[in-house]
């Protein structure tokens, strides 16, 4: 089954005829992902690999049924794909765009949450299920699929994390990035719970990062989960004060920190590490258990 | 972006907020003779806590006036160099209080926030802090502003200009695409106007690019951040001995976790963010950044990257180039991993003083071992 995307998805691109669009359409055609139109307004009548371009997303959803969203438009440009894919029904988007203005970022999550959309990002590295649909920068010759889901808010710190369980033979069910940025959309908690509900997933795999309150509010998700969370949180020895990289990463209160989050997560019983390395082989030993 | 007192008040101005009159001095040899005393005498730099660090003068003189610019220009404060100093008719305020409009990611939205108690440190006095939350699709409406000047308590007079203050303070939020603008503190004056004595304004990084006049605004105060912010890549120095350049923010700060872990400090964080796309611009960029580092003079260089698409040999050819024509010698490793990564070590084996490794924790226990030896 998988979370969020897999082979039954109708895959749009908004953006596509751009380079990273095309890009991204040459990988999917690929990998097989269920990539069935493409958005570039004043760009309706070509085709991208054989894939049809239209102007509107409306006419995507109303020829071809697109039922998911990747955006890759440039960054002042996403709110408007947003709404526009919202507006025109589609309900799962994935914003890789990256340099969203804040304020852009705040209407579109709001919009999400009026709309009951899922929207992941912005500067999200995407979602994908392996082997099934690829909606990320993920190398599909570089992920296994199995039964651990992930939720990250880095797409580089993931790419660690899938590549070092799979040294124990471990796969993953569905990978969600939900992006670097202050404000994003989908959230950890989120996710858990579409995890928990997935009969292809045994156990998830969190990893957080300093600043803000996602991993925190995800604790109470956790407590009531069945199945086992392990969880990373980067930054433990980042200095305060400082932003680490992704403008989401720095710390605003000391409810913020790493260390802070680490424990919160314990307490609601998470397997908790505080370095990569660790997280792995806590993986691994639990694995090997079985 | 952190704008300065100077520069936020002139935004003020702009947006008819009203501010004492004053004037930006930049040199000890700026000519003083039109002020109007008493004065404060303000220090421009971006680190907060002026007042308590004895930054803030007052003058009541010329005398006092030359003095205190002679103490304060070129001086620094909280590690900063004074390069600017504001010049103020000084108010005499019957009441001052808090005001502010920020973005709260806890929200997804934006809050305007105002206390009675101004003039002081807003951490310290959090419970007396009044909040509105405004819906990003209605923007600021009458209500809002209604509860929370009524509930500030202000004679009527006082009371209407706040009203104002607060749409004209929202205008400028909007507008210029501000993360934050804070009044702290707002003066209220004998005749019940309204002052603003502080200004703390924070533009979207994202949307300086749009403002023309924003341009020569806010420069950052250290001069590493800056030369990689030119580039499109964000960093911070430390007082370690490892510097650390990496793929991702969450793979920066994983390594760092890692080096920390192993027994390492770091000297310096770099994230090469999204700048690791553009083939044709990197070699030049990584060149850069790695002057950039090389400059703090770090005992070692740790390059960490794991690539999903593009090709390990292009960056390969390009940090060794970089080395090729490095200022200065400094000994790095080099953990890639990705598309055609057995390639890299043939290509790395051209330079010195550079060891290769595909794996992440490998990579990490490297450097702090070398950082070791070389201290």
């Amino acid at each position: 089954m998988a979370i969020v995307v897999d082979e039954m998805s109708r895959v749009l691109i908004q953006g596509i005829t751009g380079n990273v669009g095309r890009e991204f359409a040459g990988r999917m055609i690929e990998d097989e992902t269920p990539l069935v139109a493409g958005v570039t307004p004043g760009k309706g009548q070509q085709k991208i690999e054989g894939i049809p371009v239209f102007n509107s997303v409306m006419e995507a959803v109303h020829d071809e049924k697109a039922d998911v969203s990747l955006i890759v438009v440039p960054g002042p440009f996403a709110r408007d794909a947003v709404f526009e894919a919202i507006d025109a029904g589609i309900r799962k988007i994935v914003v890789y765009a990256e340099g969203v203005p804040v304020l852009d970022s705040i209407r579109i999550v709001n919009y999400a949450k009026l709309n009951g959309a899922l929207v992941f990002g912005p500067n999200s590295a995407g979602v994908i299920s392996p082997g099934k649909c690829n909606l990320s920068d993920i190398n599909n010759k570089f992920i296994k699929p199995g039964r651990l889901g992930i939720v990250s808010r880095s797409g580089t710190l993931s790419y660690e994390i899938f590549d070092g369980i799979s040294h124990f033979g471990l796969g993953v069910s569905t990978l969600c990035c939900l992006g670097g940025d202050m404000i994003t959309g989908a959230t950890f908690s989120d996710i858990l719970r579409l995890f928990e509900e997935d009969s292809d997933t045994d156990s998830v795999i969190l990893i957080g990062e300093i600043g803000g309150q996602g991993e925190s509010k995800a604790a109470e998700v956790i407590r009531s989960m069945k199945k086992k969370v392990f969880a990373y949180v980067a930054g433990v020895s980042a200095p305060p004060g400082r932003r680490m990289g992704h403008a989401g990463a720095i710390v605003g209160e000391t409810t913020e920190t790493a260390s802070h989050k680490l424990e919160t997560l314990k307490n609601a019983g998470a397997d908790c590490a505080s370095t990569v390395e660790d997280l792995i082989k806590l993986i691994g030993r639990e694995a090997t258990k079985k | 972006m952190q704008l300065y007192e100077c520069e936020g008040k002139q935004l003020f101005q702009q947006y008819g907020i009203p501010v004492p009159k004053g004037v930006v001095i930049s040199s000890k040899e700026s000519a003083l003779d039109s002020t109007s005393f008493p004065v404060v005498v303000k220090p421009q730099v971006l680190v907060g806590g002026r007042g308590k660090a004895g930054g803030i003068r007052f003058a009541d003189n010329i005398d006092d006036l030359q003095r205190s610019v002679r103490e304060l220009m070129d001086s620094s404060i909280k590690g900063v160099i004074i390069q600017r100093l504001l010049i103020e008719e000084k108010a005499r305020p019957t009441k001052e209080i808090y005001l502010s409009m920020a973005t709260d990611r806890n929200s997804a939205g934006s809050l305007i926030m105002a206390s009675p108690i101004g003039g002081v440190d807003i951490e310290e006095v959090k419970e007396s802090i009044i909040t509105v939350h405004v819906n990003p699709f209605l923007g600021l409406q009458p209500y809002m502003t209604r509860g929370l000047v009524s509930s500030l308590k202000l004679e009527k007079k006082t009371a209407d200009q706040l009203s104002g203050l607060i749409q004209k303070m929202y205008k400028l939020y909007s507008e210029m695409d501000a993360l934050l603008v804070e009044i702290n503190p707002l003066a209220v004056l004998n005749d019940g106007s309204l002052l603003a004595l502080d200004s703390k304004v924070s533009i979207d990084d994202y949307c300086v690019a749009r403002h023309p006049q924003l341009k020569e605004m806010g420069r950052p105060s250290t001069s590493f951040g800056e030369r990689l912010a030119e580039l499109g890549i964000t960093g911070t120095e430390l007082d370690g001995e490892i510097a650390i350049v990496a793929s991702g923010a969450g793979c920066l700060m994983a390594t760092l976790d890692q080096i920390v872990r192993y027994g390492g400090m770091a000297r310096a964080c770099v994230d090469l963010g999204g700048t690791i796309f553009n083939m044709e611009t990197f070699p030049k960029t990584i060149h850069a950044c790695l002057e950039a580092i090389r400059d703090l003079r770090p005992s070692v260089i740790l390059l960490n990257a794991f690539f999903q698409l593009a090709d390990c040999q292009a960056f390969a050819k390009a940090v060794i180039d970089s080395m090729r024509n490095a200022s200065r010698e400094v000994p790095t490793v080099v953990r890639l991993k990705g598309r055609f990564d057995d390639q890299v070590g043939r290509i790395l084996s051209q330079g010195t003083m550079v060891s290769h490794t595909t794996s992440f924790t490998d990579a990490c226990r490297m450097v702090v071992e070398k950082a070791r030896r070389t201290s």
